[in-house]
Formats: structure tokens, sequence, C-alpha cells
């Protein structure tokens, strides 16, 4: 192994223009266990739950009797055991419903803060589908991964379904008249003593109406409001420097340099289905514009996924470098203003953190040549000092042309500070609060453990969680009142200038749940039977129509305006932004050195798939493969490869993390590209009394934070690690269904899987990709003319972001089942689209090259010519086809696909996982009735989302017109917010998606093997100086 | 296998067949949760649909 180690490292210190490319440090190393195992088609072990050793030494004859009997008995006992249900016509058929088509429902995602407009698909009432509002301004038309997901959230069958009282650590159903009751009872008596509503952030205008009648009704009443991840210390920054207003929206789609300092655009950091469509939209192969990004941070993002220049640092070290580099641009005359950067030198800060001192003389070049065509931006989770520091360079750069005057981050209720929840704190404990009402929050497991809030809950006579399921804080509640889900409610939400979206229930609420606000509304009203279904609903009405209509100047009467708003699902307004702002120069200051951090550093992030912990309850977020680690089902600690070697671990090693008094155990995962001595925990994790999915799955990463922090809440230096022995299995997708380099060395380059080249290299030569085709290669069958309609589809990988927004909308549209852990572990997840990642370079400073892989549906698919029962099959227009009623299951499509994109059934999984939790009835109503729900046995794979395509072939044919490529859209390519995926009619030589099919960087994959598949990647080009190409 | 033999056979197996078809697996089958009756799916009448995706109508 150290011998092709040392040929590996020769060859990637070497200046060979081909990229290196690898999948793991496993891969990277030439581990002979892994290029073994990847010679084989399923894992080892893979069918040992079927061998035959076990099997008793029954009789032929015995076998038959017992079979004969068996048959009888199973021909009576269960000739009607199917339950049929009742699948009658409507009684009375509601007017907008018709049996077999869709109803689609214009509402509003709470999936996080964003608030993105939704277009929920129903089919006979119940919702099935949710895309992105295509008439809402901001995410117009895409939805993300948790929005997408949502609808699982509607049909979880461990939703809270009835009101619960708590009596000695043990909780029973009441009736919601009885908790109503006892509650207004328990507010009106509160003698003066604060009543506290502790909530996440609110978007809605209504609900802050609501609270504030409340306040109103019970006036000692005070609002706290939380979130675990937020913008206050950016935003801070921003008022400091510029007086007022919070950070403004940036013009990535504009921005011709772009610095990433700690900041994560692309993924966690603002609303990430805007951010990527307009940095896409600056990475475009038709007009042949092309943004540059350099991210310099501590780990691999999906914005560092995205860099064409990517330099690793330690968090605290920011402030320094952003001074650093001030200090270069204005030693070459740079900067507009003048900026005291005494100390500072970007050539010892370079050396100081052994930086590639080339790359930092093209970042000044570029700033330097860009001035107010570049942006620089700071994460969240960095300093207040770095954030003012980076607002002075983009404003002495002449940046603030970057920053949108069209529309701005609108905040109705601000975070409430440490400060006031550490004296929230205080007056529990001191007896001061009467009544505690988590509104639809979680703070026992969001909040420092250092505030002592679980403690000082108990000294509060009423505690009342407002929730949709059981969490770590319903557990210490007197009552816990389940609410409505999302698609169950009424609302509005305003999170930006301009725009006020509305929320309207798709179905009434499956249990005996309650909107929140109706909640409020009852105890407002003082009566437990004042309560009606349309409570709320009447309230926001009349909240329209007195405050918000009024403002709108709208011709039409209310009624009509209403009704017309509710089917928009938006309201656009002529509210402007506030343009002016004064910089503030003595914010300079405020720009102290902290001291250096030694020993290592804690960066506790956002989870791209459970967030806070919302998600942690969500079986299609668990298993959609991290972004950059491909990590499901847990997190971990990320470590780079020096500080494993320093610490003497390797994957799946347990260390334990302290800081302070706080400590937590968890695994260890060599993350590639991370800064040494920084740890990278991710949140959502580690959940307690949370359900069946959510309970016990990975590390709370909640118990390292602290109300105390030198950085910043998320930041910690300082901190301690040891190992301590132990081990724990990690499930990564990563090594699964590789295709690439099978036990041939370097198979992947000489396939040409990932092909790429340089932005100068294209514009010198446009057809530096088509020259490395093989052209026409003979076959051995005719080609079959496809002179009508024939299906394809592109997909852009300059714009792909690598999110995998498209798998859980793949998931969603094709009923794709959860498999759970165990199944990960032996390579059996399910998803029919998996994004691919390669590393290529050093692993401490890896590029990243991404690939959604799916089926590629074949003209000469190897998979049909196998199947023994002719249960793939190619259809006229192009698609390669699944029979599941003909497949018995041999796998050998799935030995013979080259792509390795087919997934077997090993199990009913819906059966198998979590003891048959998705077997619950309800959980059926999600499905997509156009989709058939596979069992054990059967082979399954991507259909193009052929269902769409009926539908619009029996519109069309009903239309009495041909059905055309831009008619379907996929389930992939309707959520990628990046707009990086095309589906058309490969002979449409009007259409946009036949630019992509023939587009001069387009190449097909494997396409040595004459398959002729029909997915056309668009080879990524690299924006970096002509001199590295 | 005599005459009466077998017609005694022949219903004591009707017999049988009956009262196990109706009696043993039925009683537990309707304790199983039907998906149907379980949840009652009723759409909300004061939301706003629209037939197709796109289309603003104010």
């Amino acid at each position: 192994m150290s011998d092709i180690k040392s040929d590996n490292t020769e060859n990637m210190n070497s200046n060979h223009l081909e990229p290196n490319y690898w999948r793991s440090f496993e891969a990277f190393y030439n581990d002979p266990a892994v290029i073994e195992a990847k010679g084989h088609e399923f894992k080892e072990g893979v069918t040992d739950d079927f061998s035959s050793t076990g099997m008793s030494n029954l009789s032929r004859r015995k076998f038959l009797a017992l079979l004969g009997a068996s048959a009888a008995i199973a021909g009576t006992a269960c000739t009607d055991y199917r339950d049929k249900g009742e699948i009658v016509p409507y009684n009375i058929k509601p007017e907008e419903i018709t049996v077999g088509k869709p109803n689609f429902y214009a509402s509003t995602c709470t999936a996080c803060a964003n608030a993105c407009g939704v277009l929920i698909k129903t089919r006979e009432g119940r919702p099935i589908k949710v895309d992105g509002n295509p008439d809402h301004p901001v995410n117009k038309g895409k939805i993300c991964a948790k929005g997408q997901a949502n609808i699982l959230n509607l049909y979880d069958p461990e939703r809270l379904k009835n009101p619960l009282i708590g009596r000695n650590s043990t909780f029973n159903e009441i009736s919601w008249k009885d908790a109503d009751s006892d509650i207004i009872n328990a507010l009106a008596s509160a003698n003066g003593k604060e009543i506290v509503i502790l909530t996440n952030p609110i978007s809605s205008p209504t609900t802050l109406k609501v609270i504030e009648d409340f306040k109103s009704k019970y006036p000692t009443t005070k609002v706290y409001s939380y979130s675990l991840f937020n913008d206050d210390i950016k935003n801070a920054a921003w008022q400091k420097t510029f007086g007022s207003g919070n950070y403004p929206l940036v013009k990535w789609n504009e921005a011709k340099v772009i610095v990433a300092l700690e900041s994560d655009f692309l993924g966690v950091d603002g609303n990430k289905i805007e951010n990527s469509r307009l940095f896409a939209e600056g990475r475009d192969v038709e007009t042949k514009s092309f943004n540059r990004l350099y991210c310099i941070d501590s780990t691999l993002t999906i914005t560092g996924n995205n860099a064409d220049y990517r330099l690793r640092l330690r968090p605290e070290a920011q402030l320094e470098f952003v001074m650093s580099l001030m200090s270069e641009l204005s030693g070459k005359g740079a900067l507009n203003l003048s900026v005291n950067t005494a100390g500072y030198s970007l050539s010892g800060f370079a050396t100081k953190y052994n930086l590639k001192k080339k790359v930092l003389d093209q970042l000044v070049k570029d700033l330097a040549s860009n001035k107010g065509k570049a942006i620089v931006d700071a994460g969240s989770s960095l300093s207040e000092n770095v954030h003012i520091a980076v607002n002075l360079l983009n404003e002495a750069l002449g940046n603030s042309a970057m920053f949108r005057s069209d529309s701005a981050v609108t905040t109705l209720v601000e975070n409430s500070s440490v400060q006031e929840i550490e004296s929230l704190i205080q007056k529990m404990n001191d007896g001061n609060v009467a009544a505690a009402i988590h509104f639809d929050s979680n703070p026992v497991y969001h909040l420092a453990q250092d505030f002592g809030y679980k403690k000082a809950l108990s000294k509060v006579g009423l505690v009342v969680t407002l929730s949709e399921r059981e969490n770590e804080t319903t557990s210490l509640s007197k009552y816990v009142l389940p609410i409505n889900h999302n698609f169950e409610s009424w609302g509005d939400a305003k999170t930006r200038t301009g725009v006020i979206s509305l929320q309207q229930p798709v179905i009434a609420p499956l249990n005996s749940t309650r909107q929140k606000e109706s909640i409020l509304l009852t105890w407002i009203n003082g009566k437990s039977d004042s309560f009606n279904e349309t409570l709320y609903h009447e309230y926001l009405m009349k909240y329209w129509e007195t405050s918000i209509y009024p403002t709108l100047n709208s011709k039409l009467d209310f009624k009509r305006f209403w009704f017309g708003s509710l089917h928009d699902g938006i309201v656009l307004t002529n509210e402007t932004v506030a343009a002016s702002r004064t910089f503030n120069s003595g914010v300079t200051s405020l720009l102290s050195q902290s001291s250096t951090a030694k020993g290592f550093t804690l960066l506790i992030k956002e989870n791209y798939n459970l967030a806070d912990g919302s998600f942690s309850h969500n079986g299609w977020m668990h298993e959609l493969p991290h972004p950059v680690s491909k990590m499901m089902w847990d997190n971990y600690a990320a470590l780079s490869e020096k500080s494993c070697k320093d610490l003497g671990v390797k994957n799946n090693d347990v260390i334990e993390v302290k800081t302070g008094s706080r400590k937590i155990s968890l695994p260890v995962f060599m993350q590639a590209g991370t800064a040494d001595e920084v740890i990278i925990i991710e949140s959502g994790f580690g959940r307690t009394n949370s359900g069946t999915v959510a309970n016990d799955v990975g590390f709370n990463s909640n118990v390292l934070l602290s109300k105390s922090t030198d950085y910043s809440p998320w930041i910690y230096s300082g901190v301690e690690v040891t190992k301590t022995g132990d081990t724990y299995e990690l499930a990564s997708s990563q090594e699964h269904h590789a295709f690439d380099d099978p036990r041939i060395k370097d198979l992947h380059k000489i396939r040409n899987i990932i092909q790429e080249a340089t932005v100068a290299s294209y514009l010198k030569n446009p057809h530096i990709i088509k020259e490395k085709h093989h052209g026409e290669l003979a076959s051995v069958y005719d080609p079959h003319p496809y002179n009508d309609l024939k299906w394809g589809m592109a997909i852009d990988l300059n714009k792909c972001t690598g999110c995998g927004d498209c798998v859980v909308a793949c998931d969603v549209e094709n009923n794709i089942p959860v498999v759970g852990k165990d199944q990960v572990l032996k390579s059996r997840e399910m998803q029919w689209l998996r994004i691919d990642r390669y590393y290529s370079g050093t692993a401490d400073e890896p590029k990243v090259s991404i690939q959604p892989m799916l089926c590629q549906h074949c003209d000469q698919a190897p998979c049909e010519n196998v199947c023994p029962v002719v249960a793939t099959t190619h259809s006229p227009d192009g698609l390669n086809q699944m029979v599941y009623n003909r497949c018995v299951g041999t796998r050998y499509c799935s030995n013979n696909c080259p792509f390795k994109v087919r997934r077997f059934n090993f199990f009913n999984f819906r059966d198998h996982f979590r003891d048959s939790f998705q077997e619950n009835p309800i959980l059926a109503l999600m499905h997509n009735p156009e989709v058939t729900v596979r069992s054990r046995g059967v082979m399954e794979k991507c259909t193009f989302c052929v269902q769409r395509i009926s539908e619009g072939r029996a519109d069309a044919t009903h239309e009495n017109r041909k059905l055309k490529g831009s008619d379907i859209t996929t389930a992939c390519q309707d959520s990628c917010g990046s707009n990086a995926i095309y589906f058309g009619d490969i002979n449409d030589k009007e259409s946009e998606f036949y630019k992509y099919r023939n587009h001069e960087l387009g190449y097909y994959v494997l396409e040595e093997l004459n398959i002729k598949p029909n997915v056309t990647y668009i080879a990524k080009l690299r924006n970096i100086h002509s001199e590295e190409a | 296998m005599n005459r009466k033999k077998f017609f005694t056979s022949v219903s004591l197996g009707a017999v049988g067949f009956a009262i196990y078809n109706s009696f043993p697996m039925k009683y537990f089958s309707k304790k199983s949760n039907n998906p149907n009756s379980a949840v009652k799916v009723k759409i909300n009448p004061l939301a706003v649909s629209r037939n197709q995706k796109g289309s603003k109508n104010v």
C-alpha cells in the first residue's frame, strides 16, 4: 500500500494536467479491500439473509403435504383477506374534484423561516406532492428538499392526535374543552406574574396580531423569540456599520467575483433556492459568462464544492485574513476608503496558515480589477468584528452596487438576546412566571444547557406546549396541545419587502388538531367553547380586509381580491427598500484582533437535511445523503486527515469532544478539505422523546452550546479531544454503486466519466470536449429509427450544486420507501437518482466534481438484453421501461447496468423499516396514485417520470394536438433550484432542451460502450486563471 | 371409500370450510386497520384550487 500511496502522492504533486479523481480516502490510498469490493456487483454478505444453510431437512413428501395443507387453509381462510376499501364513486362529488385529475393549491411553506411559495398537488383531496409556486418572486417555482419532504410530516403516523395532560410523568388524553378551560382559568389567575410565549421567529403579520391581542387580554404576557441558527450577528454588524436595516440581499447573478468566507450561501446561509438560481445564472454556457467563486472556510460545504478556488482556514483566523486582504489591497491603491491595517500582511498571513500565496495573489488581483462587480460574503456563524471588517471591505471596494435595492429581508420579531433569555430564566426560577407557552418551539432541545431552562421549567405553574408531535419539551409540559400541519393551516408570511405570501389548508385536519393561532384566539375569547373550525380563517380575512387590503389600492372588491390572492398564493405590494445608508467611520475601532486560537476549534453547523432537528422525524431527510460526506442516518465529528493522524483515530473511532464542562462522544469522519485542528459537528440529531424515526439517531450537538462564547454561539476554541477506544459504524453512500474504477486503476479517467475544462480553454477552443468523442461506433444491431418524439435529458454540471433537492423530489413523486441505516450499510438505499461526488487533487485541498446519476435510458440498453422475462423493455419514444408484474428478481439487469442505477427491493421496505412503521395506513394516503408501489423481489429505477408523460399524452389527445417535449417536466427538473436539469424531445429543434442536448460541451457517460445513453452532461468549466489551466 | 363415508366426509368438509372461512381469520381482520376507515380525507371548502400549475389569477 505504501508503494501505491507514494505513486499517488507523486502523481498529485506533479504537474499533470489530468486530475486524479478519487472518491474516498480508501480509494485514494488504493485500499485493496475497497478495490476488491468494487469488483462485485453486490456487496459481500448482501445475500446472506437468503442463505440455504439454515434450511431444515424436511422430506419431499412431508413438504408437499404441508404445502397442500397450507394452500388449502390459505385458500379458504384468506379468500377475503385483502381489504378492498371503499372504491366507490362520490355520492356528492366536490365541485373542484375530477376523479383522476390533480388539483393544485398555492400556499406557503413553513418548513423553514424563508417561507417560500409552494404549489401543493392533491389527488381526490389528498396532498401528494409539493412544488414551488412559479408566481412567487423569491423561489420562482422551485422548492428545497425540506419543502418537498414536508409532505411526509403531514402523514406522520406519530403526530399528536389529541390534547394531552401530564400527571406524574404520564400523559393522558384530555378533551380540548377541558384543556382550554383549565388553561384559561390559569391564565386569568396570573396575578401579575409574567405569562411567557416562547416562539421561533414569526414571519406572519396576522400571527403577530393574534399575539398582540393576546397581550392585550393578558397584559403580563411577554414574547421571547429564538432560533438555533440565525443571522443576528450579521445583521447587528450591518447596523453598527451603516446605522440601520438588515444585511441586504446580494445580486449573486451579477457578481463577477464572489468571495465566501465561511459562508455557505448555496447551502444553509440565506435562501438557498434563490441564491442557487442567481448564482447559476452567473455560470451560463449559453451566454458564456462565468463568475469566479473563492471559498475560504474551515470545511467543505455545498458552496465550497462549487468553488473555483478554495482555501481551508480555521474560523477564528477570518478577521486576520480580511484585515490582511485589506492591507494588501490598500497597498495596491485599490481601496476607496482609508482603513488602518497596520500590522497586517497577506504574505505573512499566508505563511502563518500555510495558504497558497499564488491563490491569494489571484484573489487580490481579481478584487482590484472587479471593483463594484465583486462581493465578499461572511458566513452567519462568524463573529461580529469579521462581519464589520467585511462590510468595510465591500464599502471600500465599491461593492455596494452588488446589494439589491429591489428587495430586502424583513423581520417582524427580533430574536431575544442572551440577556433577555437569562432574565426570563431568572424570573422562572424566582417563581415570577405564571405560565410558559411554547408556541411550536422546542427550547429544551435547542437552548444551551447552561441557561438552565429545563430546570427552570419545573418552577413554572403552567407549562403548555403547542406542537405537531412529541419532543423534548412536551415531556416536561403540563398540557400538550396538538397543532395543525402547514397543509392544514391558514396563514400568511412576510419575509421580504414587496411581497406577502398566503397559506391555505389543502386538507381538513387529519386528527383532532387545531391551528396554533386559533388556540390562542380561544384563550383570548376566554371561553373554552368559543372555538370553531373557521375561527382563525375569519380572523385572517378580517385582518387582511382592515389592515392589508386598504394599503394596496386594489380595484377589486375585497372578496374577489381575497379569492384571487388565495389562487395566486401571493400579493405583491409597492413597498420599497430604504436606499440610503450612512457609513459609520467609527466602526473601525471595533476591529480589534482576538487572541490567536490554539488547540482544537469546534464549529457547530446546521445540518443540510435535518436543520435544527425540525426534520429529524422525517425518514426521507435522514436518507438523503449529506451533500458533502454522503453520510446518512448519523452525524459525526468531521476532522482533517492530519488531525486524525495526530489524534491516532480513523473513521468510525469514537472521540470525546469537551468544551468547558460540556462534552459529547461521537464517531470520527475524516473529511477531505477540512482545516487542521477544527472539528465540525452538525445539528439536528440525538433526539429523545421524538418518535420512532428520530429517537436515538446520531448525537445531540446542542449539549456543546453555551450562552457565553468568545467568537459566536457556534464557534468554540480550546476544545479538548480524546479518543475513547470505542467504535461506531457510520453509513455513507459514497462508495456505493460505484462504476468508476472496478479493479482497473484510473478507469474513471480512461472512461471520461467526469469531463471538465477551464473557461479560458473553452473560450479558446469551444470544441475542447467534443474532440474527445469517439464518433459513431459500429453496432451489431441496426439502429432503431426514432423519427417522432423521443425523450432525453440534459444536466448542466456548471449549474448543478449537488444539493440533493432533486433526490427528495424523486422520492416523493415515485413513492420511494425509506430503508433504514441497517440497509444503507448493505448498499440497499432505494433512491433512483444519486449525486455522485468525485474528489481530485490532494486530501487537504480537493477539487470537487458533482454528477447526478440516474438511468440513462440507453437506446441500446444492456439491461434489456439480459432480462429472462422481458421485464425491462424499450418504448417507442425512447424510454427504458420496467414492467413490475413481470419482474422475477434475477437482478441480471442490475448486474449488466454500467451506471449502477437500478435498485432492487430486497424486502418490502415499507414492512421492513422500523417494525412496519411505513405500513401505517395513513402513510398510504401520501402515495402518488399514478406510480405503482413496488414490493419485495422487484427491480426498479428512474422512469423519466413516465406517469407525467402519460398524463401529458392524455391531455394532448383530449385537446386534439400532438404531445410536445416541453409539455412534460420531470420531478427532479421541477425541484432544481439552479435550473441545471433540462428534459424534452431530442428531435424538437425549436426547444430549449435541444440546445443543451446538442451543446458543444455536451457528452455522454460511458459512450464508448455504444449503448447510446439519452442523458447529456454539459461538461463543467472551472473559472481559474488561464496560467493554471 | 363407500358411498356413505364419501358423503359424510364431503359434508363434514363443507361445514368445516364454512366455519373456518367465516370465523378464525375474519375475527382478527376486523381488528386490523382499514386505510379508508382509519382516516377521513376531507378537502377544505374555503381553499381556492387551480387545475394547472401556471397562470396567475389577479
